[in-house]
């Protein structure tokens, strides 16, 4: 009997823990994306392009999101925001094919399984592939977002970008997990 | 204080302050310029740092990494002044800090907020700087860095030392300086002053003071000084001459003062000086002893306390004083103290300065009292000797009256017979009445000395009708007399003549009853003379020049009583006989 309320107490207790963390979670998830939103957006204010990439977008600076809409509307906040004198566009993607019409691409942890295709679709390609699964860098993807320390971090590949044409800013690089290929 | 010092130590204690102020002046300009660029120099090295800074973490803060930021802000430790460091975000909130000790005062989010502004600004001897870090447009945090300044204080606290002991030692090195410098300035400047006390102390103007012959101002100074004392010698000579000759011309103006005084003092007439408002100014001993006032009585009164009769004192005497320049010998009357009228014989004359401005009046007179006493008694006895001369004439005309009563009694009692007789008594009547007449008219006139001879002749033709009535009646006697006055002495003997003569022409000139005229005239001439001429318009005479040879009483009469007027005559034929004879008064 006595052993019983022991069990039950420890059951609950696990239980509210359980519960504790999910809502706990859940907060996070919510603030992750705003703060994935933010970091995409500075990005683009370390990243140079080479001259000749989407020679045709003009004062337009494209970034897509592919795969899942995890950012309910805290793209909203970074649309039509100006880079460099250039305009954020903010689009959604669905196709790989169009994934060459982006300056910055983000492509959702749901998009996990057509990673490789796309990263192999655009391994010629200056878009900087920005990923938030483990083993995206080393895949190919420029930047990837990680979870550390309840913090939104980020990994680059130097090289990749590097071979891409792209210049990342030392400052941002400084604050990155470098990650050689 | 200062003023009181020698030159030698006023030319240290100038040359001394002086280097002071400009050591001291000079230190501070260097010391505030030194911390003005110091200051300068640290706000724009700390804004430099602030936006390296924010350079260096505007990645962390649009990431959020908070460890690099860190990092870097930690890095400012290097730098020393640095006190605290904070990155905040661009909403004001601190987003990493660092603090070389622990904090004095943190930043509170409202002032964050407020001073997130580019800025800088001293507080608590502190330097703060803000700087907003902007990226792409964009703002995104800012930096604040918190800087000592206590490097500053010491560095100006070494400098004021510093600044100390050099301008200590420049003092001293310019005390000394000045000390030695001085010589060139004092030395002379002193020597210049014993010179001074010397000729003040010795009245010796024929001291010299030595000149450096430098040329510059000092020996101008001394030269100047010799000149001037040379100058002041000369005059000194002068005006001891001219002290001498002043000092006699005193004394002879007192001499002559005194020989003034002494005049006035013994003068026997008073004398008085008023001003032209009547005011007496002097009055000498005189005065005083006549009036029997004291000096202190009289000076500073009016006129009128003396001149009685003068009630207004600005009155005509005065005004006609002033006009004339002076007046002589005016009768006035002085008033003494005790109210005696004295009469005074009163001079006046106006007094003038040397511009010929009426000075005032100077007014003598002398005492008359004795001498209208005098007068008095003069004049009563001239009245006596007059009433007694009139009663002289009168016993003269009384007895003279007494023998013409004898001579008319001789002729008109019968005791004469002969008709000769009694005209020779007759005719000595006439001339004894004559005389009588003339003293009567004497005693009887207020003149003794003369008589008017015009009236006396009308009288005396009246006795002589009367006396000899027998011509009366066919000769007329016509007078013309001017106004002629004749002493006795004259009037006697004309008279005499004057009977002579008509009787004369009575007896000889109008025969046989013929009627005529017999004109007497006397008149004055000049010199004193007089001329009587008897006409008559008788038969005359052929040979008239006889007439004075004649033997007869009556024309040795007249001859005689002519001698005795010491005149002269002659008995000129004109249609009778005319005599004319010349005499003095």
């Amino acid at each position: 009997m006595k052993k019983q309320k022991v069990f039950y107490f420890f059951s609950t207790l696990f239980t509210l823990l359980i519960l504790c963390s999910e809502i706990s979670a859940g907060k996070i998830t919510a603030r992750e994306y705003e703060i994935k939103a933010a970091y995409l957006y500075y990005f683009t204010k370390f990243i140079d392009w080479p001259s000749d990439f989407l020679p045709n977008s003009g004062n337009q600076l494209y970034m897509c999101i592919l795969g899942k809409d995890s950012f309910n509307s805290s793209l909203d906040t970074i649309e039509n925001k100006k880079v460099r004198n250039k305009r954020l566009i903010v689009r959604p993607v669905y196709d790989t094919d169009d994934t060459n019409m982006c300056h910055i691409l983000f492509i959702n942890h749901s998009e996990k399984m057509r990673i490789p295709a796309i990263l192999d679709k655009l391994k010629e390609s200056s878009v900087v592939t920005v990923g938030e699964m483990r083993g995206f860098t080393q895949n190919g993807g420029i930047i990837n977002f990680y979870i550390k320390n309840n913090k939104v971090r980020f990994q680059i590949n130097a090289d990749k970008a590097h071979n891409a044409g792209l210049r990342i800013s030392s400052e941002l690089l400084r604050l990155a997990d470098i990650v050689r290929e | 204080m200062i003023k009181n010092l020698s030159v030698k130590y006023k030319l240290i204690l100038i040359v001394t302050l002086t280097s002071g102020m400009a050591l001291i002046i000079g230190y501070a300009a260097f010391i505030t310029y030194d911390i003005m660029n110091y200051r300068s120099l640290r706000k724009s090295e700390v804004m430099s740092l602030a936006r390296i800074t924010g350079k260096n973490v505007r990645a962390s803060l649009l990431f959020d990494d908070k460890e690099f930021a860190h990092e870097i802000i930690t890095s400012l430790s290097a730098k020393i002044g640095v006190v605290s460091a904070y990155i905040l975000t661009k909403e004001g909130e601190i987003f990493t800090e660092y603090h070389r000790s622990s904090p004095k005062n943190s930043l509170s989010s409202p002032e964050l907020i407020r001073k997130l502004k580019e800025t800088s600004y001293y507080k608590d001897g502190d330097l703060n700087v803000f700087h907003r870090i902007i990226f792409d447009k964009e703002p995104v945090g800012a930096v604040f860095i918190r800087f000592s300044m206590n490097e500053q204080f010491l560095r100006l606290k070494k400098d004021v030392l510093t600044a100390f002991i050099i301008a200590s030692l420049s003092l001293l090195a310019a005390l000394i300086l000045s000390t030695r410098l001085r010589k060139t300035i004092s030395h002379p400047i002193l020597r210049l002053t014993g010179t001074v006390d010397r000729i003040l102390k010795e009245k010796d103007y024929s001291l010299r003071t030595e000149t450096p012959d430098t040329g510059d101002e000092i020996d101008v100074l001394a030269k100047g000084f010799n000149e001037m004392v040379e100058q002041i010698e000369e005059r000194e000579i002068e005006l001891k001459e001219l002290v001498n000759r002043l000092t006699d011309s005193v004394k002879e103006t007192s001499n002559t003062k005194k020989y003034v005084d002494n005049i006035i003092r013994s003068m026997m007439d008073t004398l008085i000086v008023i001003t032209l408002d009547g005011i007496i100014v002097t009055v000498n001993q005189a005065t005083l002893t006549l009036l029997n006032y004291k000096e202190n009585e009289l000076t500073g009164q009016e006129i009128p306390i003396i001149i009685q009769d003068e009630l207004n004192f600005k009155g005509a005497w005065i005004d006609d004083l002033i006009e004339k320049g002076s007046v002589e010998n005016i009768e006035k009357t002085y008033l003494s103290k005790d109210g005696r009228k004295i009469p005074v014989l009163f001079s006046g004359a106006v007094m003038y300065d040397d511009n010929d401005d009426v000075q005032g009046i100077v007014c003598v007179a002398r005492d008359m009292t004795d001498r209208k006493q005098a007068e008095e008694q003069m004049r009563e006895s001239l009245r006596e000797k007059e009433v007694l001369l009139k009663e002289i004439h009168h016993r003269v005309k009384n007895n003279l009256s007494s023998i013409l009563g004898l001579l008319y009694v001789a002729a008109n009692t019968g005791e004469v017979d002969d008709n000769n007789a009694i005209g020779l008594l007759v005719e000595s009547q006439n001339r004894i009445r004559s005389m009588a007449m003339i003293h009567e008219q004497l005693y009887e006139s207020d003149n003794l000395a003369k008589i008017d001879f015009g009236k006396y002749l009308n009288n005396f033709a009246e006795i002589l009708k009367q006396s000899y009535r027998d011509y009366k009646s066919r000769v007329t006697i016509e007078i013309e007399a001017t106004d002629i006055w004749l002493d006795i002495n004259k009037a006697v003997p004309c008279g005499l003549l004057i009977h002579e003569l008509v009787v004369n022409s009575f007896k000889h000139a109008f025969p046989e009853n013929r009627e005529g005229e017999i004109d007497i005239k006397v008149f004055s001439k000049h010199n004193n003379e007089f001329t009587l001429i008897v006409k008559d318009n008788g038969i005359g005479m052929d040979k008239v020049a006889n007439l004075q040879n004649a033997e007869s009483m009556g024309l040795q009469l007249i001859d005689g009583l002519v001698k005795q007027l010491a005149g002269e005559y002659e008995f000129i034929s004109d249609h009778g006989i005319m005599f004319q004879g010349n005499f003095k008064e």
